[in-house]
């Protein structure tokens, strides 16, 4: 296995980090762990869209305009290239002069590239005369190679790939099509449902809020929540509390090589709403594998996982016990279908511990979000 | 004013044809796994035309592997002349621009309606009068109310949509209607979410997609959460919400435009017999 290893990922290029950020910090964070690429938001820069919070909150993206200039200027001085999310879902009239400059201001502060996940706002940007690569979000679901050809049909320079695809699809798929493929490698969650098909909301509202806190003091999404479920024909009860609709992928460390030989542009972590000392140590851990990859190290890649596997890893708050959480479920990003679910995250006590530290991260974070030096 | 039937089962197209529907829609709208053999498709193809029905086959979001599937069926609807098939992945649409008898209507996959979210308090949040407001205009309408959008769509030959029944959003289909699209609206549930790692099948303890026994054709679920008080219905890789269809709302989608409706046959909205349909045809008939 470790010679074919070796075979195919010298065959193939090694693709480009992508990372999320939300804040300047974040920024510098994730470039000096060795992001490729990042990509982020400023949509509540965006009035009428402030209050609706369908899909990802204000906390998501970057507060103004002046700090993605600034995240810009590190990005490019770093040779870093800066996406732009303008994946809204749908675009309407009501929204379409304050997108239409939200996607101005951006393209004055610098940013190379727009991720597009409506026709709407493509047929909109390409109003606008922008001369910018687009990149086509995983919101327009893209599941097969005819899918690819329609958008690049449309004018888009790559395609970031449906989150459920397995690495045989992705492979078939990249070999099929003429743009650059780009998948998601990495989440803190990572979602259980088709992206755009799913109307669970992830970001929270006071009511909702109140609820979920009755629950399980905790911002789990509604698809991570306990179900009872009842059979339609008998209304028997026939699980008391079971995490039914929770089909949520964490981690792909050890599809890596797999993922290469499929020839795609870009490996993505998802997470722009987290914490950047998330989106730092994940950036981190990608970075250090990828790049013994590069060399063709594959003992010490594998030697790499496997720790990783084994260890309490107390850089990473998000991937402690990660056997627990994550393999033994197989909630790996690229495993089969069907996997095991309904088990706690982790231990108890791990889970505890990690959240506590988590807490703490966090709320450093949240102090140091002001004053970041360079 | 149409009336479809529309069922991924063969036993209940059976009965929905023998309905007063005016058209039958088969074939699986959310699960790739779930589409129908060729030779199923031509069973079902050749039982709605003998009745002089209409038949319009519904199509799902596919990988790869089931796109070549899909293409083969394509294909033997082109050369049975007009066909209607609903397509719900931007790959079957580009697939579907060789054929020039197939018709192509957009599927509820592809048109995005923030209102499917069970949670209306986002349009009540304590933000002032205005700032609600706004959001309430954003969260009742489609990805389909700018027209570039329908224009794109428009271009790659759709004219027919399907959309949800949610009578907050009626107002706004009259803007779909206007523009020249054939509204088709889906009578009784919401889809609120869609998976590939199916939920049924991982409750069920069923080990792949490939050997799926496809449990829901017979079962579907029921998912309460007391404390959020939300009722969800799981059926195969899709979590729906439930709406009450009325006469009221029926005669006010009239007025806005709507051209057909459709009733789903399936566990969930337990609608299985020919004279369940009837009785829904009338219960809604202005």
């Amino acid at each position: 296995m470790d010679n074919n290893d070796r075979e195919l990922t010298q065959e193939r290029p090694i693709p480009k980090l992508l990372s999320p950020i939300r804040s300047y910090e974040g920024a510098v964070r994730v470039i000096r762990a060795g992001a490729d690429e990042i990509y982020c938001g400023v949509i509540s820069e965006i009035p009428s869209l402030k209050h609706f919070v369908l899909y990802r909150g204000v906390w998501c993206n970057l507060p103004t305009y002046e700090e993605l200039g600034r995240v810009v200027k590190y990005a490019h001085d770093h040779g870093v290239k800066v996406l732009l999310t303008a994946n809204l879902p749908f675009m309407i009239e009501a929204v379409e002069n304050e997108i239409k400059n939200y996607i101005r201001a951006c393209l004055d502060e610098g940013i190379d590239a727009l991720i597009i996940g409506d026709l709407g706002v493509l047929s909109m940007v390409k109003s606008m005369s922008v001369d910018i690569p687009l990149y086509a979000s995983t919101y327009l679901a893209t599941l097969n190679q005819e899918a690819v050809a329609f958008l690049t049909k449309l004018g888009f320079e790559r395609v970031i790939l449906e989150r459920q695809l397995t690495i045989d699809e992705i492979a078939e798929i990249v070999q099929k099509s003429q743009v650059e493929i780009e998948v998601f490698i990495h989440g803190l969650g990572g979602c259980s449902h088709i992206d755009v098909s799913c109307y669970l909301i992830h970001a929270h509202f006071p009511e909702l809020n109140r609820v979920r806190l009755m629950i399980d003091s905790s911002f789990n999404p509604p698809c991570k929540l306990p179900f009872e479920v009842y059979d339609t024909d008998n209304d028997q009860l026939r699980s008391n509390s079971v995490p039914i609709l929770d089909a949520q992928r964490i981690c792909s460390i050890c599809d890596l090589p797999m993922l290469i030989r499929t020839g795609v542009t870009g490996l993505k972590i998802e997470g722009r709403g987290n914490p950047a000392v998330f989106q730092e140590s994940t950036t981190k851990l990608y970075r250090e594998l990828l790049d013994l990859l590069e060399r063709g190290q594959m003992t010490a890649y594998w030697k790499k996982v496997e720790s990783l596997k084994r260890q309490f890893i107390p850089m990473h708050p998000y991937l402690q016990n990660l056997h627990e959480s994550c393999c033994e479920q197989k909630r790996c990003y690229y495993s089969p279908f069907f996997h095991a679910p309904y088990k706690l995250p982790v231990s108890w006590h791990a889970w505890t511990k990690c959240q506590f530290k988590t807490l703490t991260m966090v709320k450093n974070d949240a102090r140091s979000l002001t004053g970041v030096q360079e | 004013m149409k009336v479809s039937v529309q069922t991924d089962s063969f036993a209940m197209l059976k009965e929905g044809v023998e309905s007063e529907c005016d058209r039958a829609r088969f074939g699986s709208e959310f699960c790739e796994w779930m589409i129908p053999s060729l030779e199923g498709l031509k069973k079902a193809y050749s039982l709605v035309s003998d009745k002089g029905k209409d038949f319009i086959y519904v199509t799902p979001r596919v990988s790869p592997s089931n796109l070549e599937k899909i293409q083969d069926q394509l294909a033997f609807l082109d050369r049975q002349g007009k066909i209607g098939v609903v397509i719900n992945d931007l790959g079957i649409l580009n697939v579907l621009e060789q054929y020039q008898n197939l018709k192509a209507h957009l599927g509820r996959q592809l048109v995005y309606m923030p209102a499917r979210c069970p949670w209306k308090e986002i349009t009540q949040q304590p933000v002032g009068f205005l700032a609600r407001r706004q959001v309430a205009k954003i969260f009742y309408q489609t990805n389909l109310n700018y027209i570039p959008t329908i224009q794109l769509f428009q271009k790659h030959g759709i004219s027919d949509v399907d959309v949800d029944w949610i009578p907050e959003s009626f107002s706004y289909f009259n803007f779909l209607a206007k523009n020249g699209l054939n509204l088709s609206i889906h009578m009784h549930l919401v889809p609120i979410a869609v998976t590939r790692r199916c939920h049924t099948a991982r409750f069920l303890g069923e080990k792949s997609p490939e050997s799926c026994s496809q449990p829901c054709n017979t079962q579907a679920f029921l998912l309460k959460h007391n404390i959020l008080r939300l009722e969800l219905h799981l059926y195969g890789n899709a979590v729906f919400r439930s709406v009450k269809p009325t006469k009221k709302d029926a005669k006010k989608l009239i007025k806005n435009g709507a051209s057909e409706f459709i009733i789903g046959m399936n566990p969930i909205t337990k609608v299985a017999t020919r004279e369940k349909v009837n009785a829904l045809i009338h219960s809604i008939q202005p």
